[in-house]
């Protein structure tokens, strides 16, 4: 773009406008490829539905559930004698039931767990944790490949060095081992578990991906450019490297959700951390109680967890593989 | 090329595949076989000739053997000759010395090993009868022989090692001297050397233990007495080197040195690892074979002493046996209340290993007879077996319990009062009954219900039977009492259905805010019960206006919180062995598991005067004492025990009775020597 | 070449270097030892405990420790094992070993061979429902909660069916009676079938990659005649040899235990594998010389199975060798699922325990394997695609 042929008007604009727009178009561009693949598209109503689940949880709460009946960790119904019971709605439930009174089918829609908690409360609830455990780990990661991929293209030599063996042992590391070594030893929490994930993921093979795309930005002109116009480092790093590095790393954070959300539901099955309520706990509650191979009779127990586990993974790895026909130009149909 | 070549170099190819595995299987292999060779050999000074087993190795090439026929053909005597128990894990080593020692104390190995040594006097599994096992009567009391405490206890002639040798006290004294010389630590300090000197084998037949500090209960009667025997034939020649170099090296060592740690571990380490392949056992079964990973297999031992032994137990206490020879009562024995026989009943026992789901499948199938469980069966196990007609369930009570405990280091948690209310505002009734669906049984004291004889049903108990409202109020009355205020007291809320009013900024008797304390409780994954136990708890506590946090962490790291002093309240458990001087070991002022450092002087005159008491019922009275004092002072809050369910395939095996203190699995690890074929 | 392979010899000695290192500092790192445990037993004195840690040699300092487990690794002696004490550690990997490869080996070449043939195929159906209905389960059981999934296939195969039997990998009732001539009674009759499976599969694999090799030349009608002679005729002579071998009965205990935890890793990982064949392919199909052949007329299928999958065939197969130790490892899952003792089962014990000496041996085992497979993956790629030169 050159200064002189511009009109005053064009001029005024500020900087952050034309970048808005710019981003805006791009966006645009993006949103009509990703359209076309109906994949996608499922993928996203998927992350919608849980969601919602996630954001209505306290309403209901506020509104229409009691805690002390609904609440994920202490509620539990008094009405029903024997837990777990069968959800409220199936016809002839009563008879499963042992209840002091006829209770409204609504009532609990997943029915109870073992401890008398409502099973559909503690599957919202725990969506909640999912995603931000899930959207956490995903930020750390892309923080910590890009900044890492675009300062070792940038500067390669001994950092380089230090950085690609780094990345050798971690890609060599078993992970879900390595994990759960990690949380039977330290006390881990959500965020610690987000925390450790996302660096680890961070310097291994992401960082390798994005490394091999900051190399070849690098010998873009305009890098050239700002480093001739006496740009320092740090500033060509952040300003131009780094964001046309985003595009990738938002790729790869679909599939470091995926498998945050994968890692966890795994050491909580295991009894490895410290949460209190989750799917995976659902899972490891049901069968600590003995009712996980028991019948179909607990299909309630059994099937709810479990299939939200797999149905976010998928989720978001079917985004992520939408979006890398947006990303990379390649894969798209011809 | 053609086609044809090519086939001929293909089927030269499996030619040549044939032949190279025709060559592979029969290859000559190395065969150990024992043979019996007469050699001379010393027996203590004097020169003996004896028959000596030897093993030698043989080359050979095997026969090619004909293929095994169908092996999912039945075999022949069906399932009865063979009991069919299902473990939850493997066994990590079949030497006794490690078996039984501090670092290796994996049940499973008790489960499978346990029956080979003999002891002197055990307790039955139904009852808690104390009775004689391998002795002849009961021993002398202690009498004073020089400087010396003594007891005399008789052995029966009839007892065999599987080898062919004859149990003797000559293996007690010498098992007691290898314990006492390598001071040997674990389930083997037993064989105290605060008390014990040295068990001297009279004769054959008669043991003399010398102590040198006057033994109590604890100490004697359910220590000593109830310790294992090796077998000296078979050890004696890997182990006596080691005590030997043991004793020479050890000699003026200062037993605080670094030195002699370093000697102790290095020996310990060796004993432990001595191949005990081949080791004779001289209880009611013989180790058969151990597959990894999947599977341990016993054989009866065909010379079992106790083999039919009569056992008649007495509704008012009283207790028979008739083994052998030998005739053993107790008690008033007027009122039969229960008669069965000792086996083996089964040729073998086999046991898999399971995961604890699968095993209770395989019960369902019909795979195996029993599960082995340490806790029982969960509930929804439970629940799944309970349609199958083929399997009878039974319960029975965990003896131990899961506990509060408080850190006397922290001061707010030092006051008597506060602990106190605390007891009141926690409604066990409603934890075990309701949230914990039934899946838990309260306890009041130190000593669970379930061990009968020194469980004491009269101590102090606060708000027993209250309702929350009465909870609330009462627990804030003992607080008031003590002089604690709040900014705002916890009050009593009708409008919503009746709840609390949580209080708000506790302050103690001096006038200063309660700081605020963490509860540790084991995650759910762990064990839902403590959890969701902790969880109450902390809203019970919040509800009084005490600031606590309930945090549900990885188990280890409890303990290692626990052992550094860091911490406020957890909640764990304990399992108990049958005589409560357990009390003394976890809340006395110097023991090390007194990790809330508890300190009460009454306490622990009383503790002190029991473990000095030799008489039985006299120890007792001391027992329900300080009971009370716990159950006052509440160092622990007791909450709850757990039922133990226990399945059996009833169309495979019975049990003579099924009311067993811990479970038939936790307890009794399936009545090996008691378990009755059904055909 | 031969320059390549050291470099990557050296690279692969620091790589181990730093793992080795910091797999020690995070084990020393952590808070607590296996002595935690004994505090929970009453019988267990605190001096006992006290003499325990100096046994274990925890009370050394980190340094003396940290020299100490080099040592040892140099020496074959990863110490001994706390929560399965007084085994060492060298004798549980050889011991498990086995055992874990029989079944993970098996389980990755069918999982490839599956998700290879069906992504291949999957890559010629765009856009169609074939290839949204399968993207969609090859996601969903690529993301499918493991340990769920594998006790879900228990309670339908082996509780409900009662077709295939329930985890652990024999039974006692055949087992227990078997007597194997020449082995002592104290050796493990389990290992012995294993590592003869185990060997009987590399005899079969390398005949036929034999057969592969000499029949190159030859058309494919002729070749495919062959090929698939000499496989059937290798696996029944394994077959016949087995058969006669008095075992027979055994391995194929074994084998019946395997195939449901066999059939779980493999639906959970086709996925993957599918996923990513279909990729590579739809990637190769945009090259040139795909256009070309179709230019030419060549026919659709052969475009597809000759030009296409052999080089879309690369990247999958070096993500499949990259995989095996993740296989190994990630049977944490599996293993404890289907009572299965090798060693991710091993590992999930020896972290509940904390037992260090045996997590570390399980780790450094996974490690080496792991830096041999990349260095092997690497070789092959340089042998098999001429696209790569290494300098």
């Amino acid at each position: 773009m050159s200064v002189t042929t511009a009109t005053p008007t064009r001029i005024m604009e500020p900087l952050w406008r034309v970048r808005l727009r710019l981003a805006w178009r791009s966006f645009k561009t993006g949103w009509n490829i990703f359209r076309e693949n109906p994949i996608g598209l499922i993928g996203l109503g998927m992350i919608a539905f849980f969601g919602l689940m996630a954001l209505a949880h306290p309403l209901l709460i506020a509104t229409v559930w009691p805690p002390n009946i609904y609440d994920p960790l202490m509620g539990y119904d008094k009405e029903i004698i024997s837990h777990p019971s069968p959800p409220t709605w199936i016809p002839n439930a009563a008879a499963e039931i042992k209840s002091l009174r006829p209770l409204p089918a609504l009532r609990h829609i997943l029915g109870t767990d073992p401890l008398g908690r409502d099973v559909l409360s503690q599957l919202m609830s725990s969506t909640q944790s999912e995603f931000a455990l899930g959207m956490m780990a995903a930020l750390i990661t892309v923080v910590v490949e890009t900044t890492l991929g675009a300062v070792t293209a940038y500067y390669g030599g001994v950092i380089d060095m230090v950085f690609m063996r780094i990345a050798d042992v971690m890609i060599m590391l078993p992970f879900i081992p390595l994990m759960i070594v990690l949380s039977a030893m330290f006390d881990f929490q959500m965020l610690h578990l987000a925390l450790v994930y996302g660096i680890l993921v961070g310097f291994g093979g992401n960082s390798l991906v994005i490394k091999s795309q900051a190399l070849t930005l690098k010998v873009k002109a305009y890098i050239e450019a700002a480093k001739v116009a006496g740009g320092n480092d740090l500033h060509i790093i952040f300003t131009h490297l780094i964001p046309n590095l985003l595009p990738l790393a938002f790729l790869s954070m679909m599939i470091t959700v995926t498998n945050a959300i994968f890692i966890e539901a795994v050491l909580s099955f295991f009894g490895l951390i410290n949460i209190r309520m989750s799917w995976g706990i659902m899972i490891q509650i049901t069968q600590a109680a003995g009712y996980l191979l028991t019948s179909w009779k607990y299909w309630y127990l059994m099937f709810p967890a479990g299939l939200s586990i797999s149905f976010l993974c998928s989720a978001f790895y079917l985004v992520g593989r939408a979006m890398d026909a947006v990303v990379n130009p390649r894969l798209r149909k011809r | 090329m053609s086609t044809k070549k090519w086939f001929v170099l293909a089927g030269f190819l499996v030619v040549l595949a044939l032949a190279f595995a025709a060559c592979a299987t029969p290859t000559p292999v190395e065969i150990i076989k024992t043979v019996i060779v007469t050699e001379e050999v010393m027996v203590e000074g004097t020169p003996v000739v004896k028959e000596v087993v030897k093993e030698v190795v043989i080359t050979a090439t095997p026969a090619p053997v004909e293929p095994t026929a169908d092996p999912n053909a039945p075999k022949e005597g069906g399932q009865g000759d063979v009991f069919r128990a299902a473990i939850l894990e493997d066994l990590t080593t079949l030497n006794y010395w490690s078996a039984y020692g501090p670092i290796n104390s994996s049940m499973w190995n008790y489960v499978v090993e346990g029956t080979y040594h003999p002891i002197a006097y055990g307790i039955g599994y139904h009852r808690w009868d104390y009775a004689p096992a391998i002795a002849d009567g009961m021993p002398t009391d202690l009498e004073q022989e020089g400087d010396f405490w003594v007891s005399t206890v008789k052995i029966r002639k009839d007892g065999m090692w599987s080898d062919g040798n004859p149990v003797t006290a000559h293996d007690w004294a010498w098992t007691a001297d290898v314990a006492l010389k390598l001071n040997l630590q674990g389930n083997w300090s037993g064989y105290d050397p605060n008390y014990l000197d040295h068990i001297e084998a009279v004769d054959d037949n008669t043991a003399k233990l010398y102590y040198h500090t006057k033994p109590g209960l604890a100490i004697h009667q359910y220590g000593v007495l109830g310790k294992p025997w090796m077998s000296k034939a078979f050890w004696g020649p890997m182990v006596d080197p080691l005590v030997e170099r043991m004793v020479t090296e050890s000699e003026g060592l200062d037993k605080e040195s670094d030195a002699y740690t370093a000697l102790v571990t290095e020996i310990t380490q060796q004993l432990e690892t001595l191949d005990a392949t081949g080791e004779p056992s001289a209880g009611a079964w013989v180790f058969g074979q151990w597959e990894a990973g999947a599977y341990i297999e016993n054989v009866r031992h065909e010379n079992y002493f106790d083999y039919m032994r009569q056992v008649t137990e007495y509704a008012n206490g009283g207790f028979k046996q008739v083994s052998g020879d030998y005739t053993y009562t107790s008690g008033d024995t007027s009122q039969v209340e229960l008669e069965y026989t000792e086996g083996p009943w089964f040729d073998k026992t086999i046991f898999s290993i399971y995961s604890s789901d699968a095993a209770v499948l395989a019960l369902d199938a019909g795979e195996v007879g029993f599960v082995i469980t340490p806790n029982g069966l969960s509930e929804g196990q439970v629940a799944q077996l309970e349609p199958n007609p083929n399997v009878s369930i039974v319960t029975n009570v965990a003896n131990g319990f899961r506990y509060l405990s408080f850190n006397f280091n922290r001061p707010a948690l030092a006051e008597k009062a506060l602990r106190q209310a605390i007891a009141c505002v926690v409604d066990k009734e409603f934890l075990t009954q309701s949230v914990l669906q039934g899946a838990a049984i309260p306890v009041n004291t130190i000593v669970p219900e379930s061990n009968a004889y020194w469980y004491n049903p009269e101590v102090p108990l606060f708000c027993e039977g209250m309702t929350t409202q009465e909870r609330m109020v009462e627990s804030v009355r003992i607080l008031k009492e003590a002089g604690y205020t709040w900014d705002t007291e916890p009050a009593w809320n009708d409008a919503r259905g009746g709840s609390v009013d949580y209080g708000v900024g506790l302050k103690g008797p001096d006038g200063q805010y309660i700081p605020e304390f963490t509860l540790l409780a084991p995650t759910a994954g762990y064990d839902p019960l403590r959890a969701t136990t902790g969880v109450y708890i902390e809203q019970w506590m919040q509800q009084l206006g005490m600031p606590v946090k309930a945090q549900l962490i990885n188990f280890n790291r409890i303990l290692e919180l626990r052992a550094s002093g860091d911490w406020d309240m957890y909640i764990l458990g304990w399992g108990l062995g049958v005589e409560p001087s357990y009390a003394c070991d976890f809340l006395q002022r110097d023991s090390g598991w007194n990790f809330g450092a508890y300190n009460s002087e009454e306490f622990e005159t009383l503790c002190n005067a029991y473990k000095a008491e030799t008489d039985r019922d006299k120890a007792r009275e001391i027992a329900m004492d300080f009971q009370e004092v716990l159950a006052e002072d509440l160092p622990y809050l007791y909450l709850f025990t757990t039922p133990l369910y226990d399945a059996w395939d009833n169309t495979q095996v019975m049990f003579p009775f099924t009311e067993v203190a811990d479970g038939i699995g936790g307890g009794a690890y399936g009545l090996q020597e008691y378990v009755l074929s059904v055909q | 070449m031969g320059k390549y392979i050291l470099k990557r010899l050296v690279q692969i000695v620091i790589t181990l270097f730093i793992f080795q290192t910091l797999l020690f500092v995070v084990l020393t790192a952590m808070p607590g030892d296996v002595t935690n445990r004994m505090f929970g037993n009453p019988d267990i004195p605190p001096e006992a405990i006290e003499q325990a840690k100096e046994r274990l040699g925890l009370n050394d300092p980190i340094l003396v420790q940290y020299a100490r487990w080099w040592r040892n690794f140099a020496t074959g002696d990863l110490g001994v094992s706390f929560s399965e004490y007084p085994k060492p550690v060298i004798d549980i990997i050889v011991e498990r070993v086995p055992r874990t490869l029989t079944l993970f080996l098996t389980a990755t070449l069918i999982q490839f061979t599956v998700g290879f043939t069906s992504g291949r195929v999957l890559a010629w159906q765009r856009g169609g429902l074939v290839e949204y209905g399968s993207t969609l389960v090859g996601v969903l059981l690529f993301t499918v909660f493991t340990p769920w999934f594998g006790l879900m296939m228990i309670f339908i195969f082996g509780a409900r069916l009662r077709w295939l039997p329930l985890g652990k990998f024999l039974d006692p009732r055949i087992w227990s009676a078997a007597k194997i001539p020449g082995l002592a009674d104290s050796a493990s009759k389990g290992n012995f079938v294993f590592n003869r499976m185990l060997l009987t599969a590399s005899i079969i694999l390398i005949l036929w990659l034999a057969i592969l090799v000499l029949t190159r030349k030859l058309n494919s009608f002729q070749r495919r005649r062959i090929l698939w002679g000499g496989t059937a005729g290798l696996l029944a002579v394994a077959g016949i040899v087995w058969a006669l071998s008095g075992v027979g009965h055994l391995a194929w205990d074994i084998i019946v235990h395997m195939i449901l935890p066999v059939i779980t890793v493999t639906l959970v990982g086709y996925g993957g594998t599918m996923l990513l064949t279909r990729q590579t392919m739809l990637d190769t199909l945009r090259e040139d010389y795909i256009q070309t052949a179709r230019a030419k007329g060549v026919p659709e299928v052969m475009v597809r199975n000759k030009h296409a999958a052999r080089n879309a065939l690369l990247p999958v197969l070096t993500n499949l060798i990259i995989g095996i130790p993740f296989t190994l490892s990630g049977g944490i899952i599996t293993e404890t699922i289907f009572s299965w003792p090798g060693m991710g089962r091993t590992l999930l014990n020896a972290t509940a325990a904390e037992d260090v000496p045996l997590i570390m041996g399980v780790f450094s085992f996974i490690g080496i394997l792991s830096l041999l497979a990349h260095l092997v993956a690497d070789l092959t790629y340089a042998f098999l695609d001429p696209r790569i030169r290494y300098a």
